[in-house]
């Protein structure tokens, strides 16, 4: 059980001694001094349930040792009782109350009287200490409370990002996977197309150097549509760069021979490559076989909007030697009709027209196909 | 007589590689149906005829080959895919017919289809 702790402030021993005895019965902690510093000097260590206060001493007397105690905001909580012998008469309660007091005992000191009033303030002081305790306590188990809910919420955020940590590398993992098969994929389709080029190409060449320089041009063309494909991210690409890209190498003298002329067609990937190779394979003809054979013979390349999503596209030949029918390479004229109808699903027209050889096709734009990009 | 010699549907939708294949089989004396370059076109060749062996493409541009595999299949039509992945991309239901693989050796293509026309009736 804790104790309540009694100061008990008198210059006289014999009523110190007196009070003392009165008091021991309460069973709380007597504490004596003999003078108002004395006491001064306890209350700085030590907190007290009640002051029990002499107010005839020599030096500091009682009402200045109160005034001191009503001063400090450590101690001007406890309550004093002043001892005195002097007479009961209204001006020394005034007074008495004045300075701070909240009880008085006169003397001879009655111990009845005495225990009663000291045990009021004894039980309301280890009240107050009890109540502190508690609120105390409570305010600890609050603390502890919080405290635990958020660690918990920190290790749920931990293992939330944790997870989240996961999921994204798994994801990024499977992307990885696809990415790799899709490259996979794509490698073994191009060596396919390689192989058969190279079939096919040397089935209509009829000595080595002419397989040879043929090939190199094909898998050239293929190139060239690939890099311009890249350098545009694998997205759409515009249908007069990829006429550009396969015409270039045929554009060497400076004169403007190839005139292209059309509005600006978006192809998908797929659609790229089939006319850069149509294109490749009609510039390849004109160069050995038509108009950019000689010095003057010209080529017009235009194309158009059917509608929405139909193209038109003509390739005409002028200026160059006549015209027949090919009698070798047929390969090349096969190629150009299976690219626009097998991979774009187009309708060909080719004439051999006594004044150049005229290319007619149409083919609608795939779904990822546009107009204006 | 001569016998009708076999024939062959090829759905494959890039033109060279189409192309190639035709020209193999053609070579060796196979009849070829098509190409077809989508499921829409293979099924409209099959409306008007009966191939003995099919030849297919397991990526056929945006859509795969498994509508046609399936009607093959109804139809007992012996079966061959050809891909340049392995076998695990196959569905279950196909994962047992004969693979080969992209890029293809000829001899290795035409071994497999007169092996598939040696056999009797269509494994199911």
């Amino acid at each position: 059980m804790p104790k309540a702790k009694v100061l008990i402030v008198d210059d006289d021993e014999r009523t110190a001694m007196a009070v003392r005895n009165a008091l021991e019965e309460l069973g709380q902690t007597l504490v004596v001094a003999h003078s108002g510093e004395e006491a001064l000097h306890h209350l700085l260590f030590e907190d007290y349930a009640v002051i029990l206060l002499d107010v005839n001493m020599p030096g500091m007397d009682g009402y200045e040792m109160a005034s001191f105690v009503r001063a400090r905001k450590r101690t001007r909580h406890i309550p004093i009782v002043f001892l005195t012998a002097l007479f009961r008469d209204d001006t020394h309660l005034l007074q008495a109350y004045s300075a701070g007091a909240v009880d008085m005992v006169f003397k001879p000191v009655d111990p009845f009287i005495l225990r009663s009033k000291v045990a009021v303030f004894v039980d309301l002081y280890l009240k107050q200490a009890e109540a502190q305790r508690e609120a105390e306590l409570r305010h600890h188990l609050q603390e502890e409370n919080f405290r635990v809910r958020a660690e918990k919420l920190t290790a749920e955020q931990a293992l939330r990002r944790s997870q989240e940590h996961q999921e994204a590398m798994e994801k990024a993992e499977a992307h990885q996977r696809t990415l790799i098969e899709e490259l996979n994929h794509r490698v073994k389709n191009m060596l396919t197309v390689v192989n058969a080029m190279a079939r096919q190409t040397l089935a209509s060449s009829p000595t080595a150097e002419d397989f040879t320089d043929k090939f190199i041009r094909r898998i050239d063309a293929l190139g060239r549509t690939h890099s311009l494909l890249s350098r545009e991210q694998w997205a759409n690409v515009q249908l007069c760069d990829v006429a550009r890209d396969s015409l270039e190498p045929y554009m060497v003298d400076g004169k403007n021979r190839v005139l292209l002329n059309g509005p600006p067609v978006a192809l998908d990937p797929k659609s790229a490559l089939a006319l850069g190779i149509v294109f490749h394979e009609l510039a390849t003809n004109a160069i050995k076989h038509g108009s950019l054979s000689n010095h003057d013979g010209k080529v017009a390349m235009s194309w158009n909007f059917k509608d929405d999503r139909l193209i038109a596209l003509q390739w005409q030949e002028s200026g160059g030697p006549a015209v027949s029918p090919p009698t070798h390479g047929g390969f090349g004229s096969r190629l150009i009709r299976l690219e626009l109808t097998h991979e774009l699903n187009g309708e060909v027209e080719l004439i051999y027209d006594a004044s150049g050889l005229k290319l007619m096709t149409s083919f609608p734009l795939s779904g990822h196909s546009g107009g204006l990009a | 007589m001569l016998p009708k010699p076999a024939s062959v549907l090829i759905v494959e939708d890039e033109a060279l590689i189409a192309m190639d294949l035709q020209s193999l089989l053609e070579d060796a004396g196979y009849r070829v149906l098509g190409p077809a370059n989508s499921t829409a076109a293979a099924m409209a060749l099959l409306s008007g005829d009966e191939p003995d062996v099919a030849l297919l493409d397991v990526n056929l541009g945006r859509s795969d080959v498994f509508g046609v595999a399936n009607e093959l299949a109804t139809r007992k039509t012996r079966l061959i895919f050809l891909t340049g992945h392995t076998a695990q991309k196959l569905p279950l239901a196909h994962r047992h017919r004969p693979l080969v693989a992209k890029p293809y050796l000829p001899h290795v293509l035409l071994q497999a289809v007169a092996l598939a026309l040696s056999q009797t009736e269509a494994t199911e």
